[in-house]
């Protein structure tokens, strides 16, 4: 088949869009957040001024009348406790001292923990914030006694806003996310699909075939040029309507009756149908487990297992209708089971929003699960379909489908673990979760615009089985160490670590929830960026082990060291190890798995069930485990685990290689 | 150019949004903080007039018995005159004394939640036009006796707000009309390969109109190129299969029955 010279490249344009978009983006919020600390400051502090002479009229105030009463300044004894009454109520003093009339020290309380937090004050002291002072003469009678001086904390406004720039700043990539799916659908409405109906036409008609009109749209020459072709269709078909009769022979290739309607199937029909409809589902992730652990529950549950109970029942339903999902995928078209079930979805989170007792909020998650297994694969499937039409009509792909599949998955979840923990911080758990409502009741309407064509519609049978040969004996082992040592204990990480641990532990010292969520999102955003660069290993000869083995094994390095007493940063630190790792699996284990099993539906479905498993048995340690006040055993657990079984795969890999 | 066009004008959409996102967010946040602070000051100011009420209190005296409670009442007025009101009410929220005017504390607070913490050391909420801090006073058996409450105008702190608002949006825009700039150029420069490739596509099907214009044959061209034919190749071949078929049927005046049966 011929195909003109010049085809139109989406994985460059999408590539320089999204560095050009990141770099600009990073680079002005890093400068807003400049200009914003400086209007923030200048606004706040009248405000700040007003409490610190406040306190200096205090003091003061009670200074002068221990003085009136006839004690000597220099004589009052416990006034360092009083200062330090006087300033609790101020978290930006930094410090009050008491003069005496010769300028000598009487007490002094000084804060070292905000001074300490200062000395982090980068922005401030790049824009020169003054700390406000304010000196108040302590006067008894006509004389001057001493002098009372107040000092407030220079960096208090930027310790303030850390938690907005961050905010900021991980929501503008979310920000950029959705920007650049957006424009790129957007390209593929304008650009490519039309592009691509136009090619279709034309090798139709240049065979003869007359009988197939596409909708006249495009940007430019596009839509004039589809629309020549319409005519060229319309006026055959339309004349060998009127003359049938006193036509012999019939000229062949010409539709009798009403030309059909051309409909193309194209991954960016779906690309940000699913990253909204997973952003919006997943838009509890970051806060499910403290969300359950403050439900109404029983006496006999503990908040522990309350807090597992939803994240629980959501692998449930995933591992339940895996293995069936595809065939009623199949059976129903890709299209309506995702409008179905995302409406279905928009339901259960109003529901899951109004539920006050921990059971309703579980069931609710519950339904969830078993809906977003249907969603997300009504996606796949329509991505794959979508990407084979485009392969076959214009030999250029948009990507391969299960790239964009796991692109927009993680997307979709850092998304929604971003937004849910800032919305929730700000608001209030329910309106995050109406929030995630609302944005999955958008994917369901881009869907009903967007998807058509073959590929949202119902299979044959005859299209629908695939070829199911066993595999030899070698592989098979192969495949089941790879699923019971590699995947499972990384399915039981991500459950344990990610969605339960984190949250829970984090919510218990005092963090919140934007601050759990800028910690969870981490692994995501890790399988974002690092997801592509896996892809590319793994097609190398022995990549695919490699990048299996030291992902596991930096997974179980990350799991053994971690301090779950450790800080804010720590937990940072330990995630993105932990993402990282499981990043450089993840796309490896698929293509793997698939390849060990020759490609049989069978061991994927087996895959997807151990996954869940692996990840119901690690949570149920975990909550009995953090229940007994040990949250560590279960991490030292997962640790010593995804480290083995990264050996036992490689140490099985080599010898049976060898043996063959 | 048009495909650059609508690129850019996406990509100022994703700048605005993070413009406006950052502009929401402080915005919130700097409100929740002045809030704060204010109702924090109020507290304190609140407690150093309310001494003299707990003291009664702590007695066990109601807190109506205590004499020149204006005067009491007026201190914080000395120490911040935009306190618009102070008054003393009892556990029912009726007024026993007050200093300034206020909305109706019964009004304002009715609809008040207070949380465990808040009914013990204080609290401030924004009621209708007030901002209103409560310092709870308790009897000596530890049930609540009265509170006393200083209102201060919420109208200030929403002019300090959209002074801020106002403020941060103006610089924003500036980084943005910057920001929205530089990304027009970066694309341009970058992407120069993909507008060229639809500019060529664009071409081809010009080249084509063209040809049929003026009449010229491109049968010969497209089978010089037949390998990987231009677009306006394959079109050009379209219409000759398409004019091929029209050839065998008959014209649409043809049809016409005046001219069928004459």
């Amino acid at each position: 088949m011929n195909f003109p010279s010049r085809t139109l490249d989406r994985k460059v344009l999408r590539f320089r869009l999204i560095t050009v978009l990141t770099a600009i983006i990073v680079m002005t919020v890093a400068v807003m957040s400049v200009s914003v600390i400086a209007i923030f400051d200048r606004a706040i502090a009248p405000e700040l001024e007003n409490r610190t002479r406040l306190i200096g009229n205090n003091v003061r105030t009670d200074i002068q009348r221990i003085i009136q009463v006839g004690i000597p300044l220099e004589s009052i004894g416990g006034i360092e406790n009083f200062l330090d009454q006087a300033v609790a109520p101020f978290p930006e003093i930094q410090r009050v001292t008491v003069l005496s009339k010769s300028g000598e020290v009487i007490a002094e309380t000084f804060r070292e923990d905000i001074a300490r937090s200062a000395e982090k004050g980068i922005v401030a002291s790049i824009i020169a914030v003054k700390a406000t002072r304010f000196s108040l003469p302590i006067i008894v009678g006509n004389s001057l006694q001493g002098e009372v001086v107040v000092e407030g904390s220079a960096y208090f406004v930027e310790t303030r806003l850390r938690d907005v720039v961050l905010d900021v700043g991980v929501l503008s990539l979310v920000v950029v996310l959705l920007g650049v799916e957006v424009a790129l659908m957007h390209a593929a409405s304008a650009v490519w699909k039309p592009y691509g109906r136009l090619l279709r036409l034309l090798q139709e008609q240049r065979a003869g075939r007359f009988g197939l009109v596409a909708r006249p749209t495009g940007l430019g020459r596009l839509s004039g040029a589809i629309a020549r072709l319409n005519e060229q269709t319309l006026d055959l078909v339309g004349r060998l309507r009127a003359a049938a009769e006193n036509l012999r022979p019939d000229p062949s290739g010409i539709t009798r009756g009403r030309p059909i309607r051309l409909r193309l199937s194209d991954i960016y029909d779906v690309r940000l149908v699913m990253l909204l409809y997973i952003f919006g589902a997943e838009i509890t992730a970051s806060f499910l487990p403290v969300y359950g652990a403050r439900a109404a529950r029983p006496d006999w549950l503990s908040p522990e297992a309350a807090a597992v109970l939803p994240i629980g029942l959501f692998l449930v339903g995933v591992a339940v209708l895996s293995p069936f999902a595809g065939g009623i995928v199949r059976r129903f078209g890709a299209k309506r089971v995702f409008v179905v079930t995302s409406l279905a979805t928009v339901i259960a989170l109003c529901a899951m929003g109004l539920a006050r007792g921990i059971f309703s909020i579980a069931v609710a998650r519950g339904i969830i699960a078993l809906l977003y297994a249907l969603a997300t694969i009504a996606c796949q499937q329509y991505a794959l379909e979508a990407d084979a039409e485009a392969q076959e009509y214009e030999g250029a792909s948009g990507g391969s489908a299960s790239a964009a599949y796991f692109a927009m998955l993680f997307g979709g979840v850092f998304g929604g673990s971003v937004v849910g923990g800032v919305v929730s911080s700000l608001f209030s758990y329910q309106i995050a979760i109406f929030l995630g409502a609302v944005i999955v009741l958008t994917s369901a309407g881009l869907a009903v615009v967007l998807m058509e064509g073959r590929a949202g519609l119902a299979m044959h049978a005859d299209t629908q089985k695939s070829r199911l040969l066993w595999p030899s004996l070698g592989r098979l082992v192969r495949c089941l160490i790879l699923i019971l040592a590699v995947a499972a204990p990384l399915s039981a990480t991500t459950a344990v670590v990610v969605w339960y641990l984190t949250p829970m532990l984090l919510s218990a010292s005092g963090h919140s929830a934007s601050e759990i969520a800028r910690v969870v999102m981490l692994y995501y955003l890790l399988h974002v960026l690092i997801g592509p660069a896996s892809r590319v290993i793994s097609r190398v000869n022995g990549g695919a082990i490699a990048a299996i083995v030291l992902g596991s094994l930096m997974a179980g390095a990350a799991l053994v060291r971690f301090d779950i007493s450790a800080g804010i940063l720590g937990y940072s630190l330990a995630i993105a190890v932990i993402g990282i790792g499981h990043a450089l699996i993840r796309t490896p284990l698929l293509t793997l798995v698939v390849e060990l099993s020759g490609a049989a539906v069978g061991p994927v479905n087996v895959l997807r069930g151990a996954e869940r498993l692996g990840g119901l048995l690690g949570l149920g340690g975990a909550a009995i485990w953090l229940g007994h006040g040990a949250a560590g055993i279960s991490l030292l657990w997962l640790g010593g685990l995804s480290a083995a079984g990264g050996i036992v795969f490689l140490g099985v890999s080599v010898i049976i290689s060898e043996e063959n | 150019m048009q495909l650059f066009w609508r690129i850019w004008l996406g990509a100022a959409g994703v700048i605005v949004a993070v413009a406006i996102l950052l502009v929401t967010l402080v915005t919130l946040q700097f409100s929740r903080e002045y809030s704060r602070l204010l109702g924090e000051r109020l507290l304190v100011i609140g407690t150093n007039a309310a001494a003299h009420f707990v003291s009664a209190a702590d007695l066990g005296l109601p807190l109506s018995s205590v004499r020149n409670a204006a005067v009491f009442l007026d201190i914080p007025r000395q120490t911040d005159p935009l306190i618009s009101s102070v008054r003393i009410v009892d556990a029912d929220w009726n007024t026993i004394a007050a200093v300034g005017d206020g909305v109706d504390p019964g009004l304002a607070v009715a609809d008040i939640d207070l949380t465990a913490a808040e009914n013990r050391q204080g609290w401030y909420r924004t009621a209708e036009t007030d901002f209103i801090s409560g310092i709870p006073i308790f009897g000596p058996d530890g049930g609540l006796a009265g509170s006393l409450m200083v209102s201060y105008p919420s109208t200030i702190g929403r002019e300090r707000v959209l002074a801020m608002l106002s403020e941060l949006a103006l610089t924003s825009a500036i980084f943005v009309a910057v920001a929205v700039f530089a990304t027009g150029l970066l694309l341009r420069i970058w992407i120069a390969g993909q507008i060229a490739d639809f500019s060529s596509v664009e071409d081809d099907i010009a080249q084509f109109e063209r040809r049929v214009w003026t009449l010229s044959d491109q049968a010969g061209a497209a089978r010089e190129q037949a390998d990987a034919p231009a677009l306006s190749v394959m079109l050009a071949e379209a219409r000759h299969a398409y004019l091929d078929l029209s050839a065998r049927l008959p014209h649409d005046d043809d049809l016409r029955e005046d001219k069928l049966e004459p």
